[in-house]
């Protein structure tokens, strides 16, 4: 890692216009944080964006090429050519695309562009996962128990795992991806393991070199908002929970923990903001852990060097803009200068995220595309959408099928997702499948509510497949359609608007309807059946 | 203009329009009765109103898709004969899936038809439904022509039976 005064070049200077390296929620997102400071916006926009709404939000757009991100939103040059062209001063990444691509950050700098994200050397720095965790412990943050597998004798294997302590994962040291990981729970299964372990390493990654860390059961995923000025000066903005994930995409983001108690919380922030002060970090960042609830130990995972997805959470709970302030500190200033920082960090209440997905849960999750002929986002006191989309535009199969971020703000947690529940029932998206059947049902459970959640939750209540379209919470699938049935007004006024017909339901697969409808049957139920040249979603 | 409709619990629903954004639905059903009425809002809502309780349903037609949403959450609603026409194995007959008035015959008894060929088109409430053959055969007896009123399910043209392999 490099000190900071190394850290200074690039990362703060003029930055009157921006140019948004990204599209969607996040790229309006940082278009509105450019207003609130007065500075202009540059989008960019590949050809399937053209109309896009970061587009219509932007001061100025430029075209950057063809709807594959790989010609367009992921080509430093494309990038770099269009902040010429517009005459911007500065970049922001956004999340994902480029924000993570230290050659870029470098080119940006090279340009003589202000770079509105960490120093390159922290980019490169914290991607090898061993060095972030060399760097972990001379920044005196815990990390998981874990030792390279030298002595392969059972006698030398044994004491390792025991050192370690059950349950331990083997893993392979090059490659990723969980292939050849095993957990092991005692010590009668730990060379079988280990040699089969060695076996996979072997033929997939050319080497069978292992190591075993500490499996942590029930864990959380307990991620720490940080931010740093160009000053030295570093802080934290508490913690978000997102345990709540399928296959490593989260769907549901908290904040704060509701596991933690007030001494492990000050713990968990401090640990990561001791690793951003070590790595003399500039800008948001967030530094994530597992907590292991059992022994009531956090453990550093890696540090992401971006603005996350989830950021507007620890805004509601903070107070603190966290675009806005990534702005000001690539200006030069201190934070400390600003409002939210004058004084100690107060957390207010509790804040619930929820991703809405163009995706059908019941098929597996399958992405959807279409038009958003009809959107109806929430609104009300306490309810923040964060989308990139509104009523009318295309959902492509380019880019990543999320929507929108629906979060709401409580007094306390229960408060919050009440908020929550009541504003996605509020939401009204026609034209694509969408997850909300499944976001309700996830807020709606009991473990939810009772904060009883760790990685593991969502796959263990769906497997592969989660509530669709039509199978709304307190259906009680009585009949097929009619006056009588479930969805007797959706049935009823269907008919009365003089729609044409006859009309089939086509949900996904585990709505609760009945089917089975007599052939002259015009409007009828017909869950969990794909059907048809028009059936399946486009 | 009136428009009577039958779902497969037996319920007959009746729909008289009253202008262009209004609607009278009067449903005789057989556990159910209900008088109604719906209009549209402004901004595109549906408002149904029942039993002197007014909700409100939100509909999109896309093409041969319609979405609805009310308290029950989204549904989404296809063209019922295209459920049919891909569920249905080899059958002998073609028949309206909605009461409406035919408007094309394009066979007469005795024509070879190939899977697929339109061999009747009704029209209801505006909308032309082709009505093809379900697989390759004879035309056995076509039991309607231009301008009939015709019956949902009921068959409109027979096609010979498949000999025996």
């Amino acid at each position: 890692m490099s000190t900071a005064t190394q850290h200074q070049a690039g990362v703060t200077g003029p930055v009157t216009r921006v140019l948004i390296a990204n599209r969607g929620e996040i790229a309006a997102r940082v278009a509105r944080a450019c207003k609130v400071l007065g500075v202009e916006s540059v989008g960019v926009y590949s050809e399937a964006d053209a109309d896009a709404r970061h587009v219509r939000m932007c001061d100025v757009a430029v075209p950057i090429g063809p709807a594959a991100a790989a010609e367009s939103y992921l080509v430093p040059e494309r990038i770099l050519e269009a902040a010429r062209r517009s005459g911007a001063d500065a970049v922001h990444p956004g999340y994902g695309f480029l924000s993570e691509n230290m050659a870029f950050a470098r080119a940006v700098i090279d340009a003589g562009l202000t770079w509105i994200g960490p120093p390159p050397a922290a980019i490169g720095g914290l991607e090898g996962k061993t060095d972030a965790k060399a760097v972990a412990e001379a920044a005196g943050v815990p990390v998981a128990p874990a030792e390279r597998l030298t002595d392969l004798s059972e006698a030398g294997l044994l004491a390792a795992a025991q050192r370690v302590g059950y349950p331990v994962l083997v893993k392979p040291e090059h490659g990723g991806g969980g292939k050849g990981m095993q957990r092991v729970d005692a010590p009668e299964t730990l060379v079988a393991a280990v040699a089969a372990a060695r076996r996979i390493a072997k033929a997939a990654f050319s080497s069978d070199a292992l190591f075993l860390e500490r499996y942590v059961e029930r864990a959380r995923h307990v991620e720490v908002q940080v931010i740093a000025d160009a000053h030295g000066d570093v802080r934290h903005c508490f913690e978000r929970e997102c345990s709540l994930q399928r296959r490593h995409q989260k769907v549901v983001e908290e904040a704060p923990c509701a596991a933690l108690s007030e001494s492990e919380r000050a713990a968990i922030c401090e640990s990561g903001r001791a690793f951003a002060a070590q790595v003399g970090y500039v800008g948001a960042g967030t530094v994530e852990f597992l907590f292991d609830p059992v022994r009531r130990e956090h453990y550093f995972l890696e540090m992401n060097t971006r603005l996350q997805v989830e950021h507007p959470v620890t805004e509601l709970v903070s107070g603190v803009d966290l675009v806005l302030t990534q702005l000001r500190v690539a200006r030069g200033e201190r934070l400390a200068e600003q409002p939210a920082f004058a004084s100690a960090g107060q957390l207010r209440g509790h804040a619930v995220e929820v991703r809405v997905y163009a995706e059908d849960p019941a098929s597996g999750y399958m992405p959807q595309v279409g038009t958003l002929a009809r959107v109806q986002w929430p609104t009300g006191p306490f309810v923040r959408v964060d989308t990139g989309y509104d009523e009318g535009d295309a959902v492509g199969m380019h880019y990543d099928p999320m929507l929108a971020k629906v979060i709401a703000w409580g007094a306390d947690r229960g408060e919050a997702i009440d908020r929550l529940v009541a504003a996605l029932r509020e939401t009204v998206i026609h034209g694509v499948v969408t997850n909300l059947p499944m976001l309700l049902d996830v807020l709606q459970r009991p473990e939810v509510r009772a904060a009883e959640v760790d990685t593991g939750s969502l796959g263990r209540w769906y497997g592969d497949k989660g509530p669709g379209l039509d199978d709304g919470p307190g259906d009680e699938g009585t009949k097929s359609g009619g006056t009588s049935g479930p969805d007797a007004d959706a049935w009823v006024a269907l008919a009365a608007a003089g729609h044409g017909g006859p009309w089939a339901h086509g949900g996904g697969g585990v709505s609760t309807r009945d089917a089975g409808p007599a052939p002259s049957d015009p409007w009828t139920t017909l869950s969990g059946r794909r059907f048809g040249p028009a059936g399946g979603a486009a | 203009m009136k428009r009577e409709f039958t779902n497969a619990a037996g319920d007959v629903l009746t729909v008289a329009a009253l202008g262009a954004d209004a609607w009278l639905v009067q449903v005789e059903g057989t556990d159910t009765s209900l008088d109604g009425a719906l209009r549209r809002a402004p901004d595109g809502t549906y408002l149904l109103t029942r039993d002197g309780l007014t909700r409100p349903v939100q509909i999109t037609r896309q093409g041969d898709t319609v979405w609805t949403t009310t308290a029950r959450g989204t549904a989404r609603w296809r063209r019922y004969e295209a459920r049919r026409g891909s569920a249905g194995g080899a059958a002998n007959s073609v028949s309206s899936p909605m009461t409406g008035k035919v408007v094309v015959v394009n066979v007469a008894a005795g024509d070879t038809v190939s899977a697929g060929d339109v061999l009747v088109v009704v029209e209801a409430m505006k909308m032309e439904q082709p009505l093809a053959a379900p697989r390759d055969g004879v035309v056995a007896k076509v039991s309607c022509a231009v301008g009939d009123l015709v019956d949902g399910g009921v068959d409109l043209v027979v096609l010979a039976p498949e000999e025996a392999a």
